[in-house]
């Protein structure tokens, strides 16, 4: 399929912002399951594009003294690709599969992660990919599918306790779980084309799972979906957690209280059929030291 | 404990090393060494160079108490130091060039990858950056214990933002001020151009893209910091910017520096921040003491950091065990300074002997630092060691287990006079095209009798060091 793509960050502020920084991982690459045709982002600051060791291509914006809103657009035009899911290491991607194995505060299992894959042990197959499709079924039937209901800063250890979330927490919980069990396993961001079934769209943005399946292979696992990654899903950046694949991770001085507009539009090309994903509309305070933007 | 004491020996003859300190001694009284003592506390004072102890009430800044007796190495001496310290830093570099691309050492099984890839100073931000001559650690601080005549060993590295070399230059003025005849009948070797060969490694470390000559600065985190007076000496004796974060910014994939003339690019930080307050943006997102994008100008290779970011991997305890294979590995050649044997409470059978011999043994914590949080067994209670028992079990891994070594000792002037007091020893290496040393280094003296703990935040002193030619 050849998706356009329209990603739109607004921010606005009650005061001037006197300076602002981002990091983006906006730009999607090219690999066993997608082509770039094209491809765009701009900016409200100067942006200088580098590469981080995860292999995303990022972009460092800076922004001094801003008269108006703050705004982030990213646009092109991907072609997905039939695959199994699988993508294999590209010459970008330098980090180790076990350096995959780190958690952080998102995904490290505490009590209730832990004994839930105590529980499950028994019933493990032998092979890691074997191994992560069953996680995903599992995780997928223990925590509700509920929009709304989790934050941010939600890890996949509260997303356990409470039994629901999105597909951030599933993907956390899914990455705690298979580390726990010596898998590597990555955070991948990107978007769902649900547009050409009429499936219901119930995010702007999409998280799922990369696992270590051995010979450099890493297989696209959807937990929130319950299914493998196919030519509906566009990879645009990979991390440890949603905090190192996030789109936007930005930090400001100045600024006051923020709201933060999100509109993603895809739609075929060269058919009339354009999706538009609801936003997400959130509200910040201005840290004293500048708060993070996103 | 039976202990090499480096003036009378084993035996109570008098070391060739000391003989002439040994003469002066027994003609200076208490009297006058006492008035020298106190001259050389009034010229630290002046010249502000105090040591900030974390954790105090108040953090009151303190002189770090100065021994005006010297503690003197012969040139055979000197040379195993030299040339031990100079392989070590040769393999660590070597190291962290290479877990931070390939991982050969852990592709050849000699480093278990879990120790490397999941340690939390392992930065996987920086993985894959070029630096100029694969050198990460353009200072490091080699802590040296000497327990016999020709008994070396390092008892750690210190590979991120060491300290304590502005004692090691004071020292040496101030005893030259004091007891300038001394130098006059000692071949005493200069240190002084220890500025000098660390601004040309920092220049020749500049990214080969950089034009002209290259702009270098001293990042330093601020007045509060326990080393502030050693940013500012050293920036003044290498005549480069002192700056902070908020004097430089990223713009354009270069690091600037903010000044009355407008941005001016620079090449190379020496930089005395620690890891995770130099990008807010990849690392602490709290901090406000770092520059914000810097990690990007980093990976395309156009700003230099000495030390760069990430080389606690080296230095950590749970990955110093290895280093003598490190040598091995990288250099084909045998460590000329032995490591302390150590066991890895990661391991039981290691743990079993250790728990079994908390009594006898030095516990230390792997991510700890400045002598705190450690277990010298021979001089705790048993309560303390029962207690310290309990916090091992909690999670071996988090420690490592020496034995208690008999740290030489080295005549120093207390309170009772002349009496010989532990010692250890931590030289600078310097790398950039080429690795060396000057022949000094920072010697830290524990001037309560008996203590082991040299540790300056611990009731440490320091002496100067002197190499004989």
């Amino acid at each position: 399929m050849h998706l356009c793509i329209e990603h739109r960050t607004r921010y606005s502020y009650g005061d001037p912002v006197k300076v602002a920084r981002q990091y983006l991982r906006l730009t999607p690459s090219a690999s066993a399951v997608q082509n770039v045709h094209a491809w765009t982002v701009t900016a409200s600051g100067k942006l200088d594009a580098w590469t981080d060791s995860h292999g995303n291509a990022c972009h460092f914006v800076s922004v001094e003294r801003a008269k108006d809103d703050l705004s982030v657009t990213a646009q092109g035009v991907v072609e997905t690709l039939q695959s199994d899911g699988v993508i294999r290491a590209t010459a970008q991607q330098i980090l180790a599969p076990a350096v995959y194995l780190r958690n952080s505060g998102y995904t490290r299992p505490g009590e209730r992660m832990s004994s839930y894959l105590e529980a499950l042990r028994t019933k493990l197959p032998g092979t890691p990919r074997d191994v992560a499709v069953l996680l995903m079924h599992e995780i997928r039937a223990a925590i509700a599918y509920q929009t709304h209901s989790t934050h941010v800063h939600t890890t996949g250890e509260d997303a356990m306790r409470d039994g629901e979330g999105v597909c951030q927490d599933h993907t956390h919980v899914m990455l705690g779980l298979c580390r726990a069990l010596d898998i590597p396993a990555r955070y991948v961001s990107g978007y769902l084309w649900t547009g050409g079934d009429g499936a219901e769209t119930v995010s702007a943005s999409h998280a799922w799972t990369e696992v270590y399946i051995g010979n450099d292979e890493w297989l696209n696992l959807d937990v929130a979906n319950c299914c493998i990654a196919d030519d509906r899903y566009v990879r645009l950046a990979c991390g440890f957690d949603y905090a190192s694949a996030s789109p936007i991770h930005g930090l400001r001085h100045g600024g006051g209280e923020e709201m933060m507009d999100v509109v993603i539009t895809m739609s075929l090309q060269g058919s009339g059929d354009i999706q538009r994903l609801p936003g997400n509309r959130t509200h910040q305070e201005s840290a004293p030291q500048g708060g993070a933007a996103q | 404990m039976n202990c090499f004491d480096e003036m009378n020996g084993s035996g109570g003859d008098c070391r060739d090393a000391y003989r002439k300190i040994s003469e002066w001694l027994e003609n200076e009284t208490p009297e006058t060494l006492a008035r020298k003592r106190d001259e050389a506390d009034a010229i630290f004072r002046r010249l502000g160079i105090t040591f900030l102890v974390y954790g105090e009430k108040g953090s009151a800044e303190r002189l770090i108490p100065f021994d005006v007796l010297p503690r003197v190495l012969t040139s055979a001496e000197w040379n195993t130091i030299d040339t031990g310290c100079v392989q070590r830093v040769k393999a660590l570099n070597a190291f962290l060039d290479d877990v931070y691309h390939g991982g050969e050492i852990v592709k050849a099984g000699k480093v278990p990858q879990e120790l490397v890839y999941q340690n939390p100073l392992y930065m996987p931000e920086v993985h894959g950056i070029d630096v100029p001559f694969g050198v990460h650690s353009h200072i490091s601080g080699i802590d040296v214990v000497r327990t016999g005549a020709d008994e070396f060993y390092v008892l750690e590295d210190n590979l991120r933002t060491p300290s304590g070399v502005s004692y090691m230059l004071e020292g040496r003025n101030v005893m030259m001020r004091l007891f300038p005849e001394l130098f006059t009948n000692m071949r005493v070797r200069p240190i002084e151009n220890y500025a000098e060969i660390l601004l040309s490694n920092l220049r020749a470390v500049a990214p080969d893209n950089a034009t002209g000559e290259s702009s270098i600065v001293l990042m330093t985190p601020g007045r509060f910091n326990s080393a502030y007076f050693e940013h500012v000496f050293l920036a003044e004796q290498m005549g480069i910017t002192l700056v902070e974060g908020q004097d430089l910014f990223v713009e354009d994939g270069h690091v600037f520096m903010r000044t009355i003339a407008g941005p001016e690019r620079v090449d190379v930080i020496y930089r005395r921040l620690d890891d995770e307050f130099m990008d807010p943006l990849a690392f602490r997102a709290d901090s406000a003491l770092g520059v914000p994008g810097i990690v990007s100008v980093l990976r395309q290779g156009n700003v230099t950091l000495a030390n760069a970011i990430g080389n606690g991997i080296a230095d950590d305890k749970s990955v110093y065990p290895y280093v003598p294979d490190m040598i091995r590995f990288y250099l084909g050649e045998e460590p000329i300074i032995a490591n302390v044997p150590t066991w890895k409470l990661r391991e039981p059978d290691d743990l079993a002997y250790a728990l079994d011999h908390l009594g006898e043994m030095v516990v230390k914590e792997v991510r700890g630092s400045g002598g705190y949080g450690m277990l010298v067994g021979p001089t705790s209670t048993t309560q303390e060691i029962e207690d310290y028992r309990k916090r091992v079990l909690a999670d071996p891994a988090d420690f490592i287990a020496q034995p208690t070594l008999a740290l030489s000792t080295c005549p120093t002037f207390v309170e009772t006079g002349v009496a010989p007091r532990h010692v250890d020893l931590r030289p600078f290496v310097l790398a950039g095209k080429t690795v060396s040393m000057v022949p000094g280094a920072f010697t830290r003296v524990a001037l309560r009798d008996g203590s082991l703990v040299v540790n300056s935040s611990q009731g440490g002193g320091t002496k100067d060091t002197w190499v004989l030619s």
